[in-house]
């Protein structure tokens, strides 16, 4: 079910992200209420925003669009975020400029609430989807993964349950049969080739071009489904693909 | 100041240019200021919106150059 973030402007963003784009979603924590942060990101003096707010009831507010670049992780200390981008020793790209941020009500000691849960990951699953983000501990992450001073999100909330979840609802079944009979299958798009699992939220290895003839060592016919195709092939390197991007026979 | 001027336009011999550099010169004035004032207030005002609604492209890492910032 789609949410509906109740739309709270702030005017602390930049417009547009300087030809970057979403790539992953960093989690924070508010060390406050839901109702204390829209008056903060709403103050032109604070100069800080996130995209998004959850309150413990589940509420979700929208403080910048997706297109825009909220300022949420503009500083960097120690980063421990593998797929920070360095620009040169000590330099890094401005995190802001590809990444979603979403404050989540409480500090550092609350427990996260199940509905909370609920709402953050039904959201993180739809953000995701919208830019094609791999919902795996990569691209989900904790602020403090790049700004190692601060304790962001906290220490309750469970980052590889809220993962989990977010996974779930993308329709990724993380326990399928895998029928070993090799074969070849012919592209009849361009078509991506994923890390890991049969599904949309892994990280993709390379993009096949059309007519592209690949070999397979077993295929899937429960994985995501993706228009009312659940099948997905295997690579003779252990990577996946879509079924509904081939035809067999080749 | 108009009716003045009015009344000596009826006089044809009157030389003109008498009156109206008086004009011209208050209409230049007040454009100087005008445009002195506002050049005053613009530069800062376009300088802050500049910083305020850019972020920099780059960023440095705070743990490399002694920064004990903590938050």
């Amino acid at each position: 079910m789609a949410t509906t973030p109740t739309q709270i402007p702030s005017p602390n963003y930049t417009a547009g992200r300087m030809n970057y784009r979403p790539e992953a979603i960093v989690i924070h924590i508010m060390e406050g209420s839901l109702s204390g942060t829209d008056s903060w990101f709403k103050n032109r003096q604070s100069s800080v925003s996130a995209h998004y707010g959850i309150g413990t009831n589940g509420e979700i507010h929208q403080y910048v669009q997706e297109n825009d670049t909220a300022w949420h992780a503009g500083r960097v200390n120690a980063p421990s975020w593998n797929l920070i981008k360095p620009v040169r020793n000590g330099l890094y790209r401005n995190p802001n400029y590809y990444t979603i941020g979403i404050e989540h009500e409480g500090n550092e000691n609350s427990e996260w609430t199940d509905t909370m849960y609920e709402s953050s990951s039904s959201l993180i699953a739809e953000v995701a989807q919208r830019w094609n983000i791999p919902i795996d501990r990569y691209h989900i992450i904790g602020h403090h993964e790049i700004y190692s001073l601060k304790t962001c999100p906290g220490f309750k909330v469970d980052l590889d349950k809220l993962v989990d979840m977010s996974r779930r609802k993308v329709g990724y079944n993380p326990s399928f049969t895998i029928i070993n009979q090799a074969g070849s299958v012919k592209t009849t798009s361009q078509l991506r080739i994923r890390i890991g699992n049969p599904s949309t939220m892994n990280p993709v290895l390379r993009i096949a071009p059309i007519g592209e003839v690949i070999n397979y060592v077993g295929y899937t016919d429960e994985g995501q489904e993706v228009a009312e195709v659940t099948r997905w092939y295997k690579t003779v390197d252990g990577n996946w693909f879509w079924g509904g991007g081939v035809v067999e026979g080749y | 100041m108009i009716i003045m001027v009015l009344n000596n336009l009826k006089d044809y011999s009157l030389d003109v240019s008498k009156i109206i550099p008086i004009i011209q010169n208050n209409n230049l004035v007040l454009l100087g200021l005008s445009s002195a004032t506002y050049a005053a207030l613009k530069i800062p005002e376009n300088s802050s919106t500049k910083t305020s609604a850019s972020q920099p492209e780059n960023v440095k890492d705070e743990s490399t150059d002694g920064n004990t910032i903590k938050g």
